[in-house]
């Protein structure tokens, strides 16, 4: 920042205003001959332009209404350099290819930018960050053409080897990923919107040390994937309605020494799926009318589930593999039939989460058509009486009577 | 009646044996090895097991990586997708490119192709480098 102000002493930066009736109205040139650290500023109309190059530090700021339309034929903004800023525009109609990833606004290398209050339309990707340092993407809405049947769409936020990128605010939607995340460190990504995209509301592969918090997760195909990613911190996010056949609220994939606290999954056909996750704690989460509010495939060690609340879902646990070095501990489950005589506010008799037919429908998934049967009915009824398959060692010894409140 | 149950069953029972790849539903079907859902139409694969059963894949990476580790499991034929027409090609004898620019979804970078003509012509386009099946899976072990 003083090594800018000390620049500007030098060199005058000026603003440039371009109108749909001024004399300077072609964007494209305009921006990539203006000099290093002046300001665009862009009044309210439609400019038809492609391609806009800018390898110099350089502010474009637009009036409410001003809009550059790619005409589906290339990218938008194509930034190779620092500092640029481009801030309340309207973006739309990228370029689409199945062969190259066109997006609206392309940075590639770029430190300090900011992508802020802007409008990002119909594109095919809408922002891609590629080896791209300490920037912000901020309270953008960034909505793609993809519905249900239309799955050529790239992702709303793609970051691609990143280090330190802010990403708050935003509204993200019809897209393939809402935010996509690959060999991203340190990121902070909060307070974001992301709904109705194809795949995943938010996706990391290979990223490490990043935090999510107070997200809204809605209607995507999963809320959040995380996969082959450690050190990931996840507070305060919401993860709702994600139905289907393969959705889930949060799908976790060889993960480890992450935390995930105070996040609410209510109506997901999985809360949580895990598959190799090692070294994660589960604290004061609530699951609210899940199909199956924790899924654990694979070998999953050394995991606590601490103060959780399971409310109303139609399997709180369900196993397939061993339980091994796991802990669960004064949950809340509403299915908690037991008793607590000495009044301390834990349950006497230790809670057994996985019921038979979760094991019966992990051999056979068609066998659930059958849960709301007598046959169920039937089969949970004899596994009470007489445990066999049930493991012994999944068990909370020390059931919550009442709702876990957050501190 | 009880002669039109046994023709729906019997019926039935060939119709599943049957060893046919199923074309993937993009945005439904689930990658048998990696959980992702199935969105990207130049790079799913299948498997299709010798009992007929069907596994799909995101991505020909995973599918590799699945082949080997359980190399003792018998299946009728290995389907790729070609990069350049979105068709199904046998993957056994199909010719793989691993290229920086060509980013595929399990971050391997690989895309398959039919003939050695089409590997060739993305090779100069793209940089990289090409493998035959017995090749790539000696690259993923």
């Amino acid at each position: 920042m003083v090594g800018y102000f000390f620049f500007c002493l030098f060199i005058e930066a000026k603003t440039i205003e371009i109108c749909p009736n001024c004399k300077n109205k072609d964007v494209k040139k305009i921006i990539e001959n203006a000099n290093s650290f002046d300001t665009i500023f862009i009044k309210v109309g439609i400019y038809p332009t492609e391609n806009i190059k800018i390898n110099k530090p350089i502010t474009i700021i637009g009036e409410r209404g001003a809009t550059l339309d790619g005409k589906v034929e290339n990218e938008i903004f194509t930034i190779k350099a620092d500092s640029v800023s481009i801030i309340n525009m309207t973006l739309q109609n990228a370029g689409r290819s199945n062969l190259k990833d066109l997006a609206a606004i392309h940075i590639e290398k770029g430190k300090h930018f900011l992508i802020k209050d802007n409008f990002i339309y119909d594109n095919y990707f809408g922002i891609i960050v590629n080896k791209g340092k300490k920037g912000f993407i901020e309270n953008n809405v960034v909505r793609g053409y993809g519905g249900e049947h239309e799955f050529s769409i790239g992702n709303a936020i793609h970051l691609w080897y990143c280090k330190d990128i802010v990403i708050r605010n935003n509204e993200v939607s019809f897209h393939r990923d809402g935010i996509y995340f690959e060999f991203v460190d340190h990121a902070i990504i909060e307070e974001n919107n992301s709904h109705d995209n194809i795949r995943y509301g938010l996706h990391f592969m290979f990223s490490n040390h990043d935090t999510y918090s107070h997200n809204r997760f809605t209607k995507n195909g999963a809320g959040v994937a995380v996969m082959f990613s450690k050190f990931i911190k996840m507070y305060y996010n919401t993860f709702e309605h994600n139905w289907g056949s393969s959705s889930y609220g949060l799908l976790l994939k060889e993960i480890n020494d992450s935390e995930i606290k105070n996040n609410i999954f209510f109506e997901n056909t999985t809360g949580i799926q895990t598959e190799g996750a090692n070294r994660i704690s589960y604290i004061e989460n609530t699951f609210e009318k899940n199909g199956f509010a924790m899924r654990v495939r694979g070998a999953s060690i050394d995991n606590k589930i601490i103060r959780n609340n399971f409310i109303s879902n139609t399997f709180d646990m369900a196993f397939n593999g061993r339980f091994e070095s796991n802990s669960i501990n004064g949950n809340y489950w509403s299915d908690y039939t037991g008793y607590d005589l000495n009044r301390d506010g834990i349950g006497d008799i230790p809670f057994h989460p996985v019921k038979l037919f979760s094991f019966v429908t992990g051999e056979v998934p068609e066998s659930i058509i059958l849960i709301r049967s007598l046959f169920v009915d039937i089969l949970n009824y004899s596994e009470k009486v007489a445990p066999v398959i049930t493991p012994k060692e999944v068990a909370d010894h020390n059931p919550s009577m009442m709702k876990i409140l957050w501190k | 009646m009880k002669r039109i149950i046994w023709i729906l069953i019997i019926s039935c029972v060939i119709l599943s044996c049957n060893k046919k790849p199923r074309d993937i539903e993009y945005g439904s079907d689930e990658c048998y090895y990696c959980s992702m859902k199935i969105v990207e139409k130049k790079f799913g694969a299948q498997m299709v097991t010798e009992k007929g059963k069907i596994q799909m894949y995101d991505s020909a990476e995973c599918l590799i990586k699945d082949v080997l580790n359980h190399p003792d499991k018998k299946y009728s034929f290995l389907k790729a997708t070609n990069y350049l027409t979105d068709e199904w090609i046998d993957a056994e004898h199909a010719y793989f490119l691993i290229s920086k620019n060509i980013p595929s979804p399990m971050g391997a970078n690989l895309s398959a192709y039919d003939s050695k003509k089409e590997v060739e012509d993305m090779q100069k386009k793209n940089e990289g480098e090409v493998f035959n099946w017995s090749e790539i899976k000696v690259y993923f072990e």
